[in-house]
């Protein structure tokens, strides 16, 4: 199994919930992916908690090509980091995507896809013990008080 | 006796609105305004890349007379009938839908069904503008888009948060960073 990241979820974990530690620890049982548009949209912007060292560290950066069917679900932008997370995953059926948006898991419903989100790879890093039940209680805080948007429901799954 | 010979359901027009009105859309239901079912099927054919219905650029967009026209047809063929503003199948057009399933395209059908889901339960003003920017021409003769296009953030917004568009599309069709954007909806959460 691997998993493949979308950028808002890498932010989220890595900036927000600060899991970069237990990530990179994860990464001993699973392949952590991050296609290169998404890497290049994680340095992207002014946020001041992005961490490229942490980020390349963690995720083994691919290059992918754009799957065409997905092309039209996208108004033809083949530059967005979730076309290329789902283009990978359409070609590698052991990967699972990690998609917080609920457009791009909609995609990944309507084509079969393996999916999971930021919350789901949370749950993950407390099944493997690699956070305790503290940090999870801090970490629900932190997803709370984030400038990022995650939906209320996401929230609750904490 | 076949449904699809007895009623013209080769012609796609006819066959795309049955088909339509037999999935159910994000909250279950079947039925659809004549609106939202010419986006629908306009929606899906944007998708499939391919177009077999006519549609002209008018004061809602793009809309099909041919369409109109099939609908018109369907109901006085009795496999349509209308509920207040809403079209639904009738017993008849529930069983030439089931006829229809299996000769066409299981893409086609997963297509369909994602238009519909996508835009069923959306609001009028919603769904306009979805199309407008989906494809920029369609606002040629439109008497709406103007008054649309006034409102974007707050329709943008709307979509997001309905999943209709990603945060990528939401904040092209704002001309803003997608963080920017992203942040700006955190603060109202």
């Amino acid at each position: 199994m691997n998993y493949v990241f979308d950028t808002s979820a890498t932010a989220v974990l890595l900036e927000t919930c600060g899991l970069g530690q237990a990530l990179q620890a994860f990464g001993q049982t699973a392949d952590l992916i991050a296609p290169n548009r998404v890497k290049a949209e994680y340095m992207n912007g002014a946020r001041p908690g992005r961490d490229l060292e942490t980020f390349e560290r963690v995720f083994k950066t691919v290059d992918v090509a754009v799957a065409s069917e997905l092309l039209p679900y996208f108004n033809f932008d083949s530059e967005c980091g979730e076309i290329n997370v789902i283009s990978y995953a359409l070609r590698n059926s052991e990967s699972c995507c990690v998609i917080d948006e609920g457009f791009g898991r909609r995609i990944c419903a309507l084509f079969g896809l393996r999916l999971t989100g930021s919350i789901g790879i949370i749950k993950e890093l407390c099944r493997h013990r690699l956070i305790s039940e503290e940090e999870r209680r801090s970490i629900r805080r932190r997803l709370r008080q984030s400038s990022f948007y995650i939906s209320k429901e996401l929230l609750h799954e904490v | 006796m076949s449904a699809i010979t007895d009623y013209g359901l080769e012609t796609p027009s006819r066959a795309f609105l049955v088909l339509a009105l037999c999935l159910d859309d994000r909250k279950g239901r079947k039925s659809a305004d004549i609106l939202h079912i010419q986006k629908i099927i306009r929606y899906f054919e944007y998708l499939r890349q391919k177009r077999e219905i006519d549609y002209s650029n008018f004061k809602l967009g793009q809309v099909s007379y041919e369409l109109e026209e099939s609908l018109r047809t369907l109901q006085e063929s009795g496999l349509v009938t209308n509920v207040g503003t809403n079209f639904q199948l009738t017993d008849d057009g529930r069983m030439a839908a089931e006829e229809l399933k299996p000769v066409t395209s299981a893409d086609d059908l997963r297509k369909l069904a994602f238009a519909k889901q996508q835009l069923n339960d959306l609001s009028r003003d919603e769904l306009l503008f979805f199309m407008y920017k989906l494809i920029p021409e369609s606002q040629v003769n439109s008497t709406e888009a103007p008054r649309l296009m006034n409102r974007s953030r707050e329709l943008v917004e709307a979509l997001y948060r309905k999943e209709v568009i990603s945060a990528a599309m939401a904040a092209k069709w704002l001309e803003m960073p997608e963080s920017d954007f992203l942040t700006s909806l955190s603060k109202k959460r």
